[in-house]
């Protein structure tokens, strides 16, 4: 049974995907615009060679992109949030992937315990540990280190993803284990050479995740890095203070830059959305 | 069922690295804080913490720490408030989605987009919409509002925003919701010939509930320790409508105060409170997990 929506229905719909995309669009504007024109009333909507006294028309600059290159010094934030993304999402993956299969495969006294301890630790406030954690950090030489955030935010996601691959090994027959060890691998060894390979989309699905969380971190990001280590969450908002009384230009250009090519990369990812965020106990 | 594996021992080479991995960055730091939370300890001024036992627990609920308690509060209000409404709203968009209608898969995709973006930056760039006298929001109700500092719409700020963002959550989650609902209780309603609110009201909504409550739960949990944009949209100063409890814990632990105890007892007590909603959690994930198999 699939109902036809009603056009009041729709309507309504239309409305709330305007006001929602709205500041997104908005955000995309301003990082185009001078600072004059991004604090013109009314505000200016259409890009333009010139902008007209008293219209809507704003005068179209890359000057935010150019800032941001130069002076802001961009390029290695985003290198740092680049770096500290992909490879705790790496990281995260491969043990959660092994916990996962662990937990799918084998049966052993503590292991629905150690599950929920797991989970647990998801919903674990960062500031509850945030001080503690900058305390080891600066004992153990971690603390404004792209390794220290690396090792921090596999550990955030590690509980997304044990949960997640254990859902999708769950799936796959353990038929796949059988014919690996009928091939002479052992357990880690089947792992590796036929069950990794089988579960291509869990782990594409996993990966986006966690990239998508490590990629957004602000808490530890905040408290765990002072200078060498800082990426791009923290550092578009230190905009707002080093650039004076009107940051918003490079600060919406900034944010573009970062925000776009990952809110892109997460629509691929629709199919496995509701998989995610219930940590694989619903299918979407 | 036995999953083809059984007793043998190699399961601890699996697991391990996990677990490892947990206990030395989640383990450990609560057992440092809860430690610290039993000391007067300023690095600062000594190596050595002084034992004071429950002191500083006890001096979370005298008076001198109203500010804790108000903190409390807002972070109650934040919760029930902002998970409310996008309860509320992503379930009315869900009912809308579900049916049919040209381009139904787009505006579904650009409907999530809000909850994809890194909340720090987005509430960065907030501050420039609700700016008082050239924001976006005050002009177009014409008004010169403030919406920050210790102006009581710094909190609805803070709602709005949060709301904007996770809406699409619970949409999600209702759509997820209402498609598992078997088709065949809305044609044994229609022959019935049941009204739309008979239909909402006995189909609909209990059999959504399980899926809708795990993710008002969720939400509830994310709510409870929200820090970033509250962070970037008012700051960290004590006293002002946005400043929730795990802003309040940073102020206290890494705005350059004296003692660590204080803010340690502090984050263990919000610990506590995160670990009986997540408790929550568990039960109700078992059960949408036991309905969807």
């Amino acid at each position: 049974m699939k109902q036809r929506a009603s056009w009041p229905a729709l309507g309504v719909l239309a409305v709330y995907a305007a006001v929602s995309l709205l500041p997104i669009a908005w955000l995309i504007i301003t990082g185009f615009k001078s600072p004059a024109d991004a604090t013109a009333l009314p505000p200016r909507i259409f890009p333009g060679a010139s902008a007209p006294e008293n219209s809507l028309w704003f005068r179209f600059t890359f000057m935010n992109y150019r800032r941001m290159l130069t002076e802001l010094d961009t390029v290695h934030y985003f290198l740092n949030s680049v770096t500290v993304s992909v490879l705790s999402t790496a990281a995260s993956v491969l043990v959660g992937a092994l916990a996962g299969y662990g937990f799918s495969r084998f049966r052993f006294r503590g292991s629905r315990l150690l599950q929920l301890f797991i989970l647990l630790t998801r919903m674990v406030p960062p500031m509850a540990v945030a001080l503690p954690l900058s305390f080891l950090y600066s004992r153990a030489g971690l603390f404004d280190t792209r390794s220290g955030l690396i090792l921090l935010y596999t550990c955030c996601n590690l509980s997304f993803s044990t949960w997640m691959m254990k859902a999708f090994f769950d799936e796959i027959p353990t038929a796949y284990d059988d014919a690996a060890r009928l091939d002479g691998y052992s357990r880690v060894q089947g792992f590796f050479r036929v069950l990794l390979p089988h579960s291509g989309p869990g782990l594409a699905a996993t990966a986006v995740f966690c990239f998508i969380s490590s990629w957004n971190e602000y808490a530890f990001a905040l408290t765990l890095t002072a200078t060498e280590a800082v990426t791009m969450p923290v550092r578009i908002h230190a905009i707002l203070g080093d650039m004076g009384r009107l940051p918003w230009g490079p600060l919406a250009a900034s944010a573009t830059l970062f925000l776009l090519p990952v809110a892109a990369f997460g629509m691929f990812m629709r199919r496995h959305l509701v998989r995610g965020i219930t940590f694989g106990a619903v299918k979407g | 069922m036995n999953r083809g594996g059984g007793r043998e021992r190699v399961w601890f080479w699996f697991v391990a690295p996990a677990v490892a991995l947990l206990v030395a960055l989640n383990v450990l730091p609560i057992l440092v804080s809860f430690a610290v939370s039993l000391t007067r300890y300023n690095p600062i001024l000594s190596d050595n913490p002084e034992w004071v036992g429950l002191g500083n627990y006890a001096a979370l609920f005298g008076k001198a720490n109203e500010e804790v308690w108000r903190s409390f509060g807002r972070t109650i209000a934040l919760v029930i408030l902002s998970v409310g409404l996008e309860a509320g709203l992503g379930f009315s968009l869900a009912l809308i989605l579900r049916k049919e209608f040209r381009g139904r898969g787009v505006v579904t995709a650009l409907l999530l987009l809000p909850m994809m973006l890194s909340p720090a930056v987005v509430g960065s760039f907030w501050r420039y919409l609700f700016n008082t006298d050239y924001g976006a929001l005050n002009w177009l109700f014409d008004q010169r509002w403030t919406w920050t500092g210790s102006n009581p719409r710094s909190f609805f700020a803070v709602v709005l925003v949060e709301t904007w963002t996770w809406t699409p959550f619970m949409m999600l989650l209702s759509l997820a919701a209402l498609n598992s609902i078997p088709s065949a209780l809305y044609e044994a309603a229609e022959v019935d010939r049941a009204g739309a609110w008979f239909r909402l009201r006995r189909i609909t909504l209990p059999l959504a509930a399980p899926l809708l409550l795990l993710g008002i739960v969720f939400r509830a949990i994310d709510a409870f320790r929200l820090f970033d944009t509250a962070m970037v949209m008012n700051g960290n100063l004590e006293g002002q409508p946005t400043t929730f409890l795990s802003v309040l814990i940073y102020g206290r632990a890494f705005g350059g105060s004296l003692s660590l105890g204080e803010p340690a007892a502090l984050a263990c007590l919000m610990l506590l409170v995160a670990m009986a909603l997540a408790a929550l959690v568990l039960n109700l994930l078992e059960r949408a997990r036991r309905k969807t198999a």
